[in-house]
């Protein structure tokens, strides 16, 4: 068992436990808890993968800023006095039939589709890499990523807005 | 560990993601649901990238991140904007376009 | 992989430290627990209403401008990285980058989603 083994089934565990907790606590609070640890667990998985730069941002952005909107969201919408934050679940039966089929098709796909190649060797910085081919082949995607943060803040900002 | 287990990791993740879309009532627990199954995907980017040895696969998740926190941000600001004019947030108490 | 030993030991430690203070803490203290005790602030003055309010609708105005900016500022770390490497073209790329999130600051500040009211 080498420390690449162990750390990926304790992530996937944690992972797995994690996503099932988000769909099927009752409270809405827990749910978002659960998605917390669940992208924390992400940025492990990251980690492993050697992606360092990336298992940062899943934390400074997912679980950092993503998580603090979702709960600014709730205690801004949900007017609770005295109750619970329910939120209930329905059609349970069509919906794990319909996530185990989805879940079936994509692992028989795996199975066959005979990935078995070696990982390669890690060659030079990976973040450098991707500072590289960020500002020179997809400079045109991250200027326009740039236009749907401003669309996306004006927008939200004029849709949570109360009215004067 | 093989390129294969982190894609079966990532197919787990993405299927429960899809139940919980399928199966949440209210509108922050569907987009919790949407969150989930963006995550697995994110992972899938960068299991392919890491095992084909090119960073392109990195820089598509980070830019996939990026407009996860754009999408975050407009749906629940419509999330509350909804709420502020009909008072719920379940998703099939929202039924104005049915005639 | 194996840079991350020190990180995951003091992970461990982390945990033992927090686990093992509350279960010694649950093992050696006595317990006795009366009414008074179990109110928010044993020995303050009394909450009025409920904690379960609606907040201001600003806290969530406040946290999108966070959100972008948050994103503003993970663009530019690998763009640090490479600096040197890309001149002045990557420089123009990201001042067009940080110039368009500017104006979302711009329009922040004009619609006064900054003031706390």
């Amino acid at each position: 068992m080498t420390p690449e083994v162990v750390g990926f089934w304790v992530l996937a565990i944690t992972l797995v436990g994690s996503a099932l907790g988000v769909v099927l606590t009752k409270n809405l609070f827990h749910s978002v808890l659960w998605l917390a640890l669940g992208l924390i667990s992400t940025a492990g998985v990251f980690l492993l993968l050697d992606a360092e730069f990336l298992a940062a941002v899943q934390v400074l952005l997912y679980a950092g800023g993503v998580i603090t909107v979702v709960v600014f969201a709730i205690v801004v919408t949900e007017k609770l006095v005295g109750e619970k934050i329910s939120h209930t679940s329905k059609r349970l039966a069509g919906g794990t039939i319909v996530a185990a089929g989805i879940f079936g098709m994509i692992a028989s796909l795996i199975q066959r589709a005979g990935l078995d190649q070696a990982r390669p060797e890690m060659v030079g910085d990976a973040t450098a890499a991707m500072g590289m081919s960020l500002l020179t082949k997809f400079v045109l995607p991250f200027e326009l990523l740039g236009v749907l943060l401003l669309a996306g803040l004006i927008a939200a900002s004029y849709f949570a807005r109360p009215e004067e | 560990m093989p390129l294969s287990a982190y894609l079966t990791l990532s197919a787990i993740l993405f299927s429960i993601g899809l139940f919980g879309v399928i199966t949440r009532r209210n509108t922050v627990g569907i987009l919790l649901g949407v969150e989930l199954m963006l995550n697995a995907v994110n992972i899938n980017l960068v299991a392919f990238s890491r095992f084909h040895g090119t960073e392109v696969g990195m820089v598509f998740s980070l830019f996939a991140i990026c407009i996860t926190v754009a999408e975050v941000a407009i749906g629940l600001s419509l999330v509350i904007l909804l709420f502020r004019m009909r008072r719920t947030a379940i998703a099939d108490q929202i039924d104005w376009l049915k005639g | 992989m194996s840079g991350y030993i020190p990180v995951l030991i003091f992970l461990a430690l982390v945990l033992a430290f927090a686990i093992g203070g509350l279960v010694a803490a649950w093992a050696i203290r006595p317990s006795r627990g009366y009414a008074s005790k179990a109110e928010n602030y044993e020995c303050g003055a009394q909450p009025i209403g409920e904690a379960w309010v609606q907040f201001p609708v600003g806290f969530y105005l406040v946290a999108l401008l966070f959100l972008v900016f948050d994103t503003l500022a993970v663009f530019l770390f690998p763009w640090a990285l490479t600096i040197r490497a890309l001149g002045v073209p990557g420089l123009v790329a990201m001042l067009g980058f940080i110039a368009v999130l500017g104006l979302g600051w711009l329009y922040a500040y004009r619609e006064g989603l900054l003031e706390w009211k």
